[in-house]
């Protein structure tokens, strides 16, 4: 029997599968009555949730053959499938005469069908493989174009003059580059689950977090034996097992192939430097080399290495590799150099001993097919993989033929009419967005999961600013405790149990919207930090009317939970004043909204503010932008390691802590200024163990490594191990300048601060900025007589206008 | 604003026709993608809901169209300034279009630029630019339909 053992492992589309009779099969006939007692059973059973498998599940979906697939992981496409280039080849450099060349030829055919039934993130960006010598130049002539030419796919030697004008971004000493038009790039995740959800909207099934365990195939029914002691009978059984598929071969008796891990690590860069197209070298002999290549969704992705290793589940970042891809890639694009990259990870590739795909029945007995060692083109060749091992198999089985069906998925519709509250700051995510990702008909149970369906937290702070509310949304959604929302796989937990019976998912209290003006008012203000307090209260000083947007429900920015015990004497009386003036009806203040966009017109500017009941479109004479910043994350920095849960920032810290979450039992500290030290002190308030914090030392990260591939277990200091479940991070600011991204004031770098004149003045007339989104510092410190200077100024300016 | 296109099309339709679709608010509704109703809410301004597919994402957005720099029957800007409906931010996009004889035919020469704010701006350019390319050809191909439909009136 299924059972659903736990509450984040979900069967999808029927819940109550094994009350459905079994299929009247004519090989079943014989065993009905054994089998029907003892399994439910399906006409196919496909191992694995990658891409793959479920291209596999989708092709027999169409095919309306009654299909179960089994993924050892809470989420679809956590192997291989989510780390990768998200390139579709097409296969213009593949070996003649391989299964893998043959299929993405097919496949290329099979693309536009498969990217407007499924609605699937594409761009026909194209390629250029580069040549730098005259006899790389030769080798793209001959042999890279004729084998191109052989497969009748369109290719274009193009000489350095061309080149300069459609990528001046390369290198100066590009001689030439083969264009290769056909290759586009594809978001990943999207593919994978698009493939399942149609798959589930044309009948099938998705068993998510079990794993099969055993395999008997001496019968004419395989029986899949799974880790809870369940078993599942089925006519046949796919093997998309990816890394595993060696492993699975063997459950069967077959070891007629293996399977080795290579893993190839990636850089993340939100600024693309006008790189529009796939820029790769000429293979060399380590390789495929590393490539720059637009991501759908914007920005860049460097890599991959390709690093034989003997751990299949090794998917640990190195500080080597981060230096060996910038290198690289800069040899190809030298703007590299300037990238800050907001995240490194890794994937590792399945390679065969047989150096091809391996499409084969196994040995002994053909009711279990593998579709393994699909290296790094499992994307690219994935509907013709699915086209070609179903057609074997309804043909194999004698399968009733049946007109393929097309079961696309609807194009998902706009979330709602309003947006709800702006959940993600980096990416202008709102709640109604990760409200639809929780209810996708293939189930999300991790916030990993949310992140790929929506994007929530794949911005600069990586999560930090969002998680804890992401969480809460998500808990609210799945009628769960906060606490047992998981990072990505069972153990990666975010929230320490407090005791008692968990935190329930609490709704954010509603913001303070004040009476908004119709016409233009003198001056809104971005952010309630130390700096948007003191322009605030400054400028109502001096006698303007200033409207002030904070996105926390509290005043005071970072250290609003602090500033009783750690603030000055200075930011305490301007806080307090502030409170005063509110009261008094001299400043308006707006706390809960979110500003997510400025505007600009002939009457001035236009700041659109979201808050929890919908958008506001607010005219202002002039602007300031005092929005402070954000802790460098762990995925901006090299350190090695895994990249389990537990390597937060404070700013994560303290969104736990405002909401009762604890977000670590024993923690270590970076940082050694009062922001620190008010974390500390808060953290040990709650019980938490915390290490003494490390001091920051110039142009140096204290910690290197951290062990811990579901929650952290231990971090690396001066080559000594600590064992602490929690590394919080409080050393470095970040400016938040995302709204000046739109304007083009600062491009996507995260270390971009808002580029200001000594009198906070931007080069947009009416629009200024100040506090750490000009001048990061972690502390703060100068942020209250900043704004007070400004504000001044500003209440000055006003005056002397007419 | 971001530049997100500049090219241009040849049409079957003559240019002063061209012309007369753009000027009128009920055929304008007609010709513009996705839009689901369009109605004048001052001097060449009009208020409407549009309605178009970001590859993945159906996408309605209010918006306010304007219609500027008018140099009949030459030159003009159609301005959209939209707000999504479900999502946060907002955009304008700013359409400058030429409209040249070319026989029986107009040669349209169009730059397309764009704001995006809040979420919209997280798409990517070249994203948004391959939607722009979408709306373009099927802007084309609703402004040839319309001649045809006026065609088939007239006879």
């Amino acid at each position: 029997m299924i059972h659903v053992a736990k509450p984040i492992i979900g069967l999808y589309n029927s819940p109550n599968r094994v009350s459905v009779p079994l299929p009247k099969l004519p090989v079943m006939a014989a065993l009905e009555g054994l089998v029907m007692s003892l399994v439910p059973a399906v006409r196919a059973l496909v191992i694995g949730g990658g891409v793959v498998g479920c291209a596999i599940l989708y092709e027999l979906a169409r095919h309306n053959i009654d299909a179960l697939l089994i993924e050892a992981e809470l989420d679809l496409g956590e192997g291989t499938s989510k780390a990768n280039s998200a390139i579709v080849h097409t296969g213009f450099d593949a070996k003649l005469g391989t299964y893998e060349a043959t299929l993405l030829r097919r496949a290329a055919s099979l693309w536009p069908a498969v990217i407007e039934e499924l609605a699937i993130p594409f761009l026909a960006v194209g390629a250029l493989m580069l040549a730098r010598t005259t006899e790389e130049r030769d080798r793209l002539a001959g042999p890279v174009t004729a084998n191109a030419a052989a497969q009748g796919i369109e290719t274009e030697l193009l000489p350095r003059d061309a080149l300069r004008l459609i990528a001046p971004y390369l290198a100066d000493d590009t001689l030439a580059a083969l264009s290769v038009p056909g290759e586009g790039v594809i978001d990943p995740f999207w593919l994978t689950r698009a493939y399942a959800e149609a798959a589930v909207a044309g009948g099938a099934e998705l068993l998510l977090g079990r794993s099969v365990v055993g395999l008997d195939l001496t019968g004419d029914l395989v029986i899949a034996r799974l880790d809870d002691g369940s078993e599942i009978a089925a006519e046949q059984v796919f093997n998309c097992a990816g890394l595993l598929s060696d492993m699975v071969s063997r459950l069967g008796h077959d070891d007629s192939f293996s399977i080795t891990p290579r893993k190839g690590q990636f850089l993340v860069s939100e600024e693309t430097f006008g790189v529009d197209r796939i820029v790769l070298p000429l293979p060399g002999p380590s390789g495929k080399g590393m490539l720059v290549t637009p991501i759908v969704f914007g920005g860049v992705l460097l890599g991959p290495t390709a690093e034989d290793q003997a751990e299949k589940s090794d998917r640990s970042v190195t500080i080597d590799a981060r230096a060996q891809i910038l290198a690289a890639c800069q040899a190809m694009v030298p703007a590299v150099e300037q990238m800050v990259p907001i995240r490194q990870f890794a994937g590792v590739r399945a390679v065969s001993s047989t150096g091809d795909y391996i499409l084969q029945p196994a040995k002994g007995s053909d009711r279990l097919f593998h579709v393994a060692g699909i290296r790094s083109t499992g994307i690219s060749a994935s509907p013709a993989i699915a086209e070609r091992v179903v057609n074997w198999a309804m043909e194999q089985r004698s399968w009733p033929a049946s007109r393929t069906r097309t079961v696309g998925v609807p194009v998902m519709d706009s979330p709602s009419e309003e947006a709800g509250e702006v959940v993600c700051l980096c990416r202008s995510i709102s709640e109604s967005e990760v409200l639809v990702a929780c209810q996708r008909p293939v189930g999300t149970a991790t916030l990993d999961a949310l992140k790929r369906r929506c994007g929530v937290g794949f911005g600069d702070c990586q999560g930090n600013l969002c998680a804890a509310r992401t969480a809460e949304v998500a808990a609210a959604v799945w009628n769960r405790p906060v606490e047992t929302v998981l990072k990505h796989r069972a153990s990666s937990w975010l929230f320490a149990p407090s005791g008692g019976t968990g935190h329930p998912a609490a709704s954010r209290a509603d913001g303070t919207c004040p009476a908004l003006p119709e016409l233009p008012g003198d001056l809104i203000i971005v952010g309630g930090g130390l700096a948007g307090i003191g322009t605030a209260l400054a400028a109502s000083r001096g006698g303007l009317r200033p409207l002030l947007v904070e996105r926390e429900l509290a005043l005071g920015g970072a250290l609003r939970a602090g500033l009783a015990e750690f603030g000055t004497e200075a930011e305490q009386g301007a806080l307090e004043a502030l409170n005063t003036a509110v009261d008094e009806g001299q400043i308006d203040l707006w706390c809960g909204a979110t500003a997510v966009g400025l505007l600009s017109n002939a009457d001035g500017w236009r700041v659109l503010v979201q808050d929890s009941k919908g958008m506001a479109e607010i005219g202002a004479n002039q602007v300031v932008l005092a929005t402070g910043g954000y802790i460098q994350p762990r995925e901006h920095l090299p350190i090695a390691g895994p990249r389990g849960s537990g390597i937060v920032t404070a700013d994560f810290v303290h969104a736990a802590l405002d909401r009762g979450l604890l977000p670590g039992r024993r923690v270590l500290i970076v940082g050694d200024g009062r922001a620190a030290r008010f974390t500390a002190s808060r953290l040990r308030s709650v019980g938490v163990e915390v290490l003494a914090g490390l001091d920051r030392q110039v142009g140096m990260h204290p910690v290197d490594a951290v062990r811990g591939d579901r929650r952290l277990e231990a971090v690396r200091v001066n080559d000594l191990w600590l064992e602490v479940d929690t590394l919080v991070l409080v050393h470095r600011l970040l400016p938040a300048a995302f709204l000046l991204r739109g304007l083009g004031l600062v491009d996507g770098r995260p270390d971009q601060p808002a580029p200001v004149d000594s009198d906070g003045a931007t080069s947009l007339s009416g629009l200024w900025a100040i506090g750490t989104c000009v001048r990061p510092d972690v502390d703060h410190v100068g942020s209250v007589s900043d704004g007070l200077a400004l504000g001044t100024r500003l209440a000055a300016q006003h005056s002397t206008v007419p | 604003m971001t530049q997100l296109l500049a090219d241009r099309l040849v049409l079957q339709i003559p240019h002063e026709q061209l012309w007369e679709i753009l000027r009128s608010p009920e055929r304008l509704a007609r010709v513009l993608p996705g839009c689901e109703e369009l109605h004048a809410s001052g001097p060449d301004t009009y208020e409407g809901m549009f309605k178009t597919r970001v590859q993945f994402l159906a996408l309605r957005a209010r918006a306010t169209a304007r219609l500027r720099d008018l140099h009949p029957p030459d030159r003009l800007r159609l301005e959209l300034d939209g707000r999504p409906l479900g999502l946060a931010g907002g955009f304008v996009v700013s359409v400058l279009l030429d409209l040249e004889e070319d026989g029986s035919g107009t040669v349209v020469g169009y730059t397309m630029d764009m704001e995006a704010t809040g979420r919209l701006a997280t798409f990517g350019m070249p994203l948004l630019r391959d939607v722009a390319r979408r709306q373009v050809h099927e802007l084309a191909q609703n402004l040839e339909r319309e001649i045809d439909r006026e065609l088939v009136r007239e006879n």
